[in-house]
């Protein structure tokens, strides 16, 4: 499987080098259907065709893991071509790059710019060349696929455009001229650095794949109503379209009826001599103008018919001038018998090519009708085509969301029950600590001490210092077993929330306190009416841990002030223990919370070191924050915050 | 003291040997029977198996129970005890080295009437024997309709 999608990026880049080279081969021998390769595409660029033909070879090049430098100088000369290109069309100018390989002769069709790259190709080679130069840097990798993205998709939607045959796609400004076979080349590039065994596989989050999906259907619905919407549009032109036609068929009845008039009043006129037969002749003769003119206008945009009605203009001039001449000789009885003949020959020859040039005006009308019509209805049709592509699509894409979130939650089960196992398990193995790991240590002490008191008289000083030390040590155990086990609860203990009336239970505490050490003095000042929502086992042993290091670590004071309260620091309000003891040095105190962390000799203040680690821990189930301040022999505060 | 006979349910022979020597030291001069899992247990409190031969209505004055022991555990030994209509009041203090919330919590809705867990401080061990002797066999009123074997 590797093989073959390695293959691919060869495939990608031999592919994309020939392409280049038939292109350029047609422009050197001037072969018109070599240069767009694809009939009915428009051609590719010579500095297109050059581009290509580098990028082919770069991906090569990348595939045999060789010349490194040389892609790098083909990436540098891209992103040049692609940058210049860009600020061409940016600032205006002619900056020399578009025909500096190639003069691009005349009679290149639908060309703004001889010989300059399209906007969005300059584009995409920019981005491809920095592809090539970032692709050895697995940390720029996402870069990578969001550049590819972005060619992709361009791409993606002008192939589709010249696929599905709809033009208007093509005049989105970003997909402006780029030809079929350059959007092609650009696909398979992409595919080939895609598949290129350098860039590092994309790994997205649950969340991440979600999002992407989502943006994804917007773009495509944008897309589908930005083309609904020219659909719409083209609907609306066809009737125009109908529209206009009949008032250019109506109005060439008119003229056409006014020259009838013009003809019968005159012809009247002439047989009966008679003034009143004239009328139509006169009216014809002002209507004919009006009639005229509109039918200029309503013909504006479209030059063939312009020429066609102007021509008409010149033999409706002609006519009038020919009957204005029969009349009048008839008004002064001067005609001349074989003069008026020829006269009316040479009216009834203006008025046969006035007919004729009716009859093309309006057949040319109809045909443009016609021909508009099927445009539209082969547009209509292409429209409804790529719809149905895109809503396919995106189905695609629901289907590819809903499998991403089948597959999250599957995961999210199964790691569940993970946690559950591995919960009862250290929970089963918490319980067996707190059995198994004791006894042994009971059986030590006891034995001692039967030691000590049923042989004490055999043994010397040193003797019973050595089993006193084993009984001590034992306890200690005990005591780090306990404080384990204390730790381990805490973590798995079920919340009881309710409202803890913080003062009293410091007061007790430090009651207790004061009967485990009678012989110290203590100052404890407590902050009255202090009380908080939480579980009140848990704050019992927060506070039971602070307040007790407080009074273990001011042995050595004299009298022993221990303060407790609430205070607003760093915009919350934080619970403060307050000592005036042996403090510590704050360069440490980062450690301060971990478990079995000791600041001080346990022949100064004994203790497990799990006691904070406890107190961090619960502080952390309400998502509060501990920490400390002190420096040695000041004494230290102890802080932290409950989340309501 | 009247020796009324104490039912030891503990598997440790070192904790067998230091309770022994606790009783002693306290004063404790009743028998103490050795019960060294759930079973034996149950077999001497219901005259069967390995104690068949014993009088079942003399019943021990109390029980020490500890919970983990092998075959069944003391959780269930106490549950036995409470079912068991001859032995539904028999006083019953587990005796154990946790103090795990879930094993007292237990031990409580099963009816057990003391919890105590064993220090490993054997001087604190002994005192709480020495406790234990004074409040159980000496204080307490036995509830009626038991016959403590003498």
């Amino acid at each position: 499987m590797r093989i073959a999608k390695k293959n691919i990026t060869c495939f990608a880049g031999f592919f994309t080098i020939s392409t280049a080279s038939l292109v350029l081969i047609g422009w050197i021998g001037n072969i018109d259907f070599l240069k767009s390769i694809l009939p009915g595409s428009i051609s590719m660029k010579v500095n297109t065709a050059v581009c290509f033909l580098l990028l082919g070879i770069a991906l090569v090049l990348h595939y045999y893991h060789k010349g490194r430098y040389l892609i790098l100088g083909i990436a540098i000369l891209v992103i040049l071509t692609g940058l210049v290109t860009l600020s061409e069309y940016f600032i205006g100018k002619n900056l020399g790059i578009d025909e500096l390989l190639w003069k691009e002769g005349k009679g290149t069709v639908d060309t703004l710019f001889p010989g300059r790259i399209s906007a969005p190709a300059a584009l995409h080679f920019l981005l491809i060349g920095v592809i090539l130069i970032i692709m050895p840097y697995p940390r720029m990798h996402m870069f990578i696929y969001f550049a590819l993205l972005v060619v992709v998709l361009i791409s993606g939607l002008a192939f589709l455009s010249f696929i599905f045959g709809i033009s208007y796609l093509n005049s989105l400004p970003l997909l402006t001229k780029l030809a079929l076979p350059t959007t092609i080349a650009f696909l398979i590039l992409c595919l080939g650095i895609y598949y290129s065994n350098t860039l590092k596989p994309l790994r997205l989050s649950f969340q991440k794949k979600l999002t992407a999906a989502f943006l994804l259907i917007i773009l495509i619905l944008a897309i589908i109503f930005y083309i609904y919407g020219k659909n719409n549009e083209q609907f609306f032109n066809t009737a125009q379209w109908v529209e206009n036609t009949n008032a250019v068929l109506y109005q060439s009845e008119r003229v056409q009826s006014a020259l009838t008039d013009i003809e019968t009043g005159v012809r009247g006129y002439l047989l009966t001599d008679n003034i009143r037969f004239l009328e139509p002749f006169y009216k014809g003769k002002k209507d004919i103008q009006l009639f005229v003119e509109k039918l200029k206008k309503l013909t504006l945009d479209n030059a063939g018919q312009q020429i066609r009605i102007d021509s008409l203009i010149s033999l409706i001039d002609k006519k009038i001038s020919q009957s204005d001449l029969l009349v009048a000789n008839l008004q002064v009885k001067k005609y001349v018998l074989g003069q008026s003949v020829a006269l009316l020959a040479e009216d009834k020859k203006t008025m046969d090519m006035l007919r004729s040039r009716v009859l093309d005006i309006q057949n040319e009308e109809k045909k443009m009708l016609a021909n508009k019509k099927l445009e539209n209805e082969v547009s209509i049709a292409n429209t409804g085509r790529i719809i149905y592509f895109f809503a396919f699509v995106m189905v695609i894409i629901l289907f590819g969301m809903l499998r991403i979130i089948h597959t999250n939650f599957n995961a999210r089960q199964k790691a569940e029950r993970q946690l559950m196992t591995a919960n009862k398990e250290l929970e089963s193995f918490s319980y067996s600590v707190s059995h198994d790991l004791r006894a042994p240590l009971r059986g030590i002490d006891g034995w001692s001490l039967a030691l000590l008191e049923d042989y004490g008289e055999m043994l010397d000083e040193k003797a019973h210092q050595y089993l006193n030390r084993v009984r001590t040590e034992t306890q200690r155990m005990g005591e780090l077993i306990d404080d384990m086990i204390k730790l381990a609860q805490v973590t798995r203990m079920e919340l009881k929330p309710a409202v803890v009336k913080l003062s009293e239970l410091a007061d007790r505490i430090c009651k207790r306190q004061e009967e485990l050490y009678p012989e110290r003095c203590f100052m404890f000042s407590i902050q009255p009416d202090l009380q908080v929502y939480a579980d009140a086992r848990l704050l019992e042993i927060v506070l039971t841990n602070l307040l007790g290091n407080a009074c273990k670590f001011t042995a050595k004071v004299p009298v022993a002030k221990i303060e407790f309260g609430k205070k607003n620091t760093n915009n919350s309000e934080a619970y403060y223990i307050k000592d005036n003891g042996a403090g510590f040095n704050m360069e440490s105190a980062k450690k301060l919370f971990g478990a079995f962390q000791r600041m001080h000799k346990q022949s100064d203040f004994p203790g497990t070191g799990i006691g904070l680690a406890t107190v961090a821990k619960i502080v952390q189930l309400y998502k509060g924050k501990v920490w400390a301040e002190a420096s040695i022999n000041e004494g230290a505060t102890f802080y932290f915050t409950i989340d309501k | 003291m009247i020796s009324k006979t104490i039912l030891l349910v503990e598997d440790n022979p070192s904790d067998i040997e230091l309770a022994k020597r606790a009783f002693a030291k306290s004063n404790i001069l009743n028998p103490v029977e050795v019960a060294e899992n759930g079973q034996e247990a149950l077999d001497y409190l219901f005259a069967t198996g390995k104690y068949s031969d014993r009088d079942n209505t003399q019943l021990p004055a109390l029980v020490l129970l500890d919970l983990k022991l092998p075959i069944i555990d003391g959780l269930e030994v106490l549950r036995h005890i409470r079912s068991t209509k001859s032995t539904k009041r028999l006083p019953v203090v587990i005796l154990t080295s946790s103090k795990e919330e879930q094993d007292i919590a237990k031990g409580y809705d099963l009816g057990v009437n003391s919890y105590i867990r064993k220090p490993v401080d054997f001087k604190q061990f002994a005192e709480a024997i020495h406790q234990l002797g004074i409040y159980w066999l000496v204080l307490n009123e036995y509830p009626p309709d038991i016959k403590i074997s003498i």
